[in-house]
């Protein structure tokens, strides 16, 4: 024991001689050792730097994209319905299916086939699913061009995708989401038209109120990245993050009537068609309220074929072109001058057989020598004369003043595109022959909605509530937002109303030798208030008015007595002779059964119109 | 070594005591060294014991490395399995949502269909495919408050519209036009029976205008 240590610590301190040779060796061992683990060490090191601090990002970027997948989450468009929950516009899901013609002839050629063959049997396989929506053919011939990538076919059901794609994975599919329109033509030029914009993802309004309503139809897209399988979609659990849950869009509820729509379309086309008419409008109004529950043009387009739809049926007559409106604007002369006490229905006026105003001569539309005409004989016969004899008592300031009132020379602001306000001269700019055609509906324009709006007001006692299309909001959690109604303006007394009611009444009589300009819109057993118009249109060539081509108006209400509907109607340039009485009266007559209105109690009284 | 040195220190002592006088002082010292040296030599044994224990380690550890092992074995199944189930639910999960993409799919086709087939064109071109006409414009019925009944309108058998000049006319069937009924005395339990409502007719018409004329 006491021995050993002496003998140990020598040999660690300096080693026998005869191990010298040997120690050298394992000191260069130790020494290239320690340098191999320097070297590495600074390798590591390096490495670590240039991993961690040179190319972090590129190479998480990279790792990231081998497993990382932003899902899009797309948001649902708005339903558009009528009053009646009917949905006019929705939306669904479809895919796009796409290939890579040369992407499939390399793998094939890898696994040794005939990649000829092998797009044969995809061709068959697409055509068989779709059933009629391709044909073989064309999807072949898809396949077989040069292209990188062909669009097989453009909407196809999810269902029918994955059952392709079940056979043929190197067909990729895309989202897609199609509006569908289920009543086709139905309302299409007030809906107007949305589409799908491959750059955007998304449908977006075209035209129509799908364009004007856009940003609260859409809704937003929602997004977030998850971690997938590589080649999956096999979500892997707990690695979703940045989530942002797609908003949906809001539902629009109208104030259409979708059945109304269709009967009021149906006739205003079928109308149009049968007097030549080279378009024509139609509004039926809520008498209190306002709500526009018919909105019709002689012609329309069906949003579900964009391609063949003429470019000039897309837009929306009946807020977008304003015309002359003639005859039905006697409305304000007759209740400026009931409402300002100059006349009373009876009155009877002295009307010669033409009037001079400035450098103008007005004539009626048949020619009479000097009648003894009572007012309301005046409106029912709509005589020229009589109602600018009348207007010159009304006066040029009251006369503007009322028909201000009425809503003219500005748009309603009902909520639908491109709405025209009509063209109303101001005082300043009026010339002497001015007052000469204004009363008479001639030298201003309006549209067929502000023409119902003004017999609304007469509808309604004299309160003018402009009109709406949009009922109420729904957004997408289901909270209804009724949309405000307009407040109502006083054009008016009720009193004044009722007796322009009266005497509008006049209109449909049709008594031996006291006949109104419209026995033809009358419905029995209803009383119907309503007056005929006849606007000259002006000739391009000569910048004057012309004498062969017309609009040919009309506004009527019914029950006259206590008025539930309004309609408004104009054509443009029909045959000759044309009058729209005969439409208002189907509408009516559609209108008294739909919404069973009941029986007017009495008939109308009748009315003197001209004296012997 | 100790044992003896201990019984031999009170006797010598005692012995030395007479000869040696500060023995007593020095007796006192030596027995606080003794208490001290006791307690070393307990230190001692507890030393000893403690290391006498040590034969019994071999035995603990392995308990201790054995639950270590057994902890980290749970450990790892656990989380093998709590995977494994996690990733068997994100495929049953997978499969449950693909059923429901299916029946929410189903359910939109079907929508679409009852929504396309609810509308009003199709409905107007399923009746005229049936053979149906637009009834026209009906008569009305009226009770007086004597129970007599007016005729309101001229009850007019249905007829097919002409169809449009542009449009192709649907093939249309014989339209059986089915004449309105005849208008019947109301059943409404008159106070005097009124035999025949005929001269009460046409009482009432708004205007002379005979209806449904195109």
């Amino acid at each position: 024991m006491e021995r050993r240590p002496p003998r140990a610590a020598p040999a660690a301190r300096r080693p026998p001689p005869v191990s010298r040779a040997s120690g050298g060796a394992a000191r260069a061992r130790l020494a290239i050792g320690r340098i191999v683990l320097i070297v590495a060490l600074v390798a590591a090191g390096l490495k670590l730097v240039q991993v961690q601090g040179l190319e972090a990002g590129e190479l998480a970027a990279k790792a990231a994209g081998q497993r990382t997948t932003v899902e899009l989450l797309p948001a649902e468009r708005g339903t558009v319905t009528d009053r009646n929950g009917t949905p006019l516009a929705f939306s669904t899901e479809a895919r796009t299916l796409y290939a890579m013609p040369n992407r499939i002839v390399t793998e094939q050629r890898e696994v040794g086939a005939d990649p000829q063959a092998h797009k044969a049997a995809m061709a068959r396989r697409v055509a068989e699913v779709l059933g009629g929506q391709v044909t073989e053919r064309e999807v072949l011939g898809k396949l077989s061009s040069d292209q990188t990538v062909v669009r097989l076919a453009d909407i196809v059901e999810p269902a029918q995708a994955r059952a392709i794609q079940q056979d043929f994975p190197e067909i990729s599919d895309e989202y897609r989401e199609v509006r569908q329109y289920p009543g086709g033509e139905l309302a299409a030029n007030l809906l107007g038209v949305a589409n799908w914009r491959s750059d955007e993802q998304k449908v977006r309004g075209l035209v129509g109120l799908e364009n004007f309503a856009d940003t609260l139809l859409a809704g937003v897209d929602g997004r977030r990245v998850v971690d997938t399988a590589e080649g999956e979609d096999t979500v892997i659990p707990g690695s979703e993050r940045a989530v942002r849950p797609p908003v949906p869009g809001t539902d629009l509820e109208l104030t259409l009537d979708a059945d109304l729509q269709y009967v009021v379309q149906q006739l205003t086309e079928d109308y149009a068609r049968r007097q030549g008419a080279q378009s024509a409008s139609t509004v039926v109004l809520d008498a209190q309220t306002g709500e526009v529950h018919a909105m019709a043009n002689g012609s329309t387009f069906d949003p579900t074929n964009l391609a063949e739809a003429d470019p000039d049926d897309l837009g929306n007559v009946a807020v977008a072109e304003p015309f002359e409106p003639g005859s039905v604007n006697k409305v304000i002369t007759g209740a400026a001058a009931i409402e300002h006490g100059l006349v009373e229905p009876d009155t009877v006026l002295r009307v010669p057989g033409q009037i001079e105003i400035a450098d103008r001569t007005v004539r009626d539309a048949w020619s009479h020598g000097t009648l003894d005409m009572t007012f309301t004989g005046v409106l029912a016969m709509s005589s020229n004369v009589g109602t600018l004899l009348t207007a010159q008592r009304v006066g040029e300031q009251r006369f503007m003043e009322m028909v201000e009132r009425f809503g003219l020379g500005r748009p309603t602001g009902v909520g639908l595109p491109g709405e025209s306000g009509g063209r109303l001269p101001p005082r300043e700019q009026w010339s002497g022959s001015s007052f000469a055609n204004l009363p008479i509906g001639q030298g201003l324009s309006m549209t067929v909605l502000q023409l119902a709006g003004m017999y609304q007001t007469i509808a309604n006692d004299g309160v003018r509530v402009p009109p709406r299309i949009v009922r109420a909001e729904i957004a997408s959690d289901g909270t209804r937002t009724q949309r405000p109604r307009p407040e109502g303006i006083r054009v008016v007394s009720p009193q004044t109303a009722g007796t322009v009611r009266d005497m509008l009444q006049a209109v449909v009589q049709d008594e031996p030798g006291q006949q109104g300009t419209a026995p033809a819109a009358g419905l029995a057993g209803y009383r119907i208030a309503a007056k005929t118009g006849t606007g000259q249109q002006v000739d391009p060539a000569c910048g004057c008015y012309s004498s062969s081509e017309y609009w040919i108006t009309f506004a009527g209400m019914l029950p006259a007595q206590d008025p539930r509907f309004v309609v408004g109607i104009v054509l443009d340039n029909p045959d000759g002779g044309t009058s729209a009485a005969p439409l208002f009266h189907d509408i009516a007559s559609y209108l008294a059964q739909r919404h069973q209105i009941p029986l007017s109690p009495r008939p109308s009284p009748v009315a003197t119109l001209t004296l012997p | 070594m100790t044992a003896p040195a201990r019984t031999a220190a009170p006797a010598r002592s005692t012995r030395g005591a007479p000869t040696r006088h500060r023995g007593s002082g020095s007796g006192r010292a030596r027995s606080a060294a003794v208490e001290r040296a006791y307690a070393r030599r307990a230190q001692r044994t507890d030393r000893w014991l403690a290391l006498g224990s040590e034969p019994e380690a071999p035995g603990s550890r392995a308990r201790v490395v054995v639950l270590v092992m057994v902890l980290l074995c749970a450990g790892l199944v656990a989380t093998l399995w709590l995977s494994t189930a996690a990733a068997g639910d994100s495929y049953r999960l997978q499969e449950a949502q693909t059923e429901a993409r299916n029946l929410a799919e189903h359910s939109e086709r079907l929508s679409r269909q009852v929504a396309t087939l609810e509308t009003a064109p199709q409905l107007a071109r399923r009746a005229r495919e049936l053979g149906m006409v637009p009834a026209g414009e009906p008569a009305r019925l009226v009770v007086r408050p004597d129970g007599a009944v007016a005729v309101v309108g001229e009850p007019t058998p249905a007829t097919a519209p002409p169809p449009p000049p542009a449009a192709t006319p649907s093939p249309e069937p014989e339209p059986e036009p089915e004449p309105e009924p005849e208008p019947e005395p109301a059943p409404e339990p008159a106070p005097e029976p009124e035999p025949e409502p005929a001269p009460e007719q046409q009482a009432l018409p708004a205007s002379g205008q005979p209806p449904g004329e195109r």
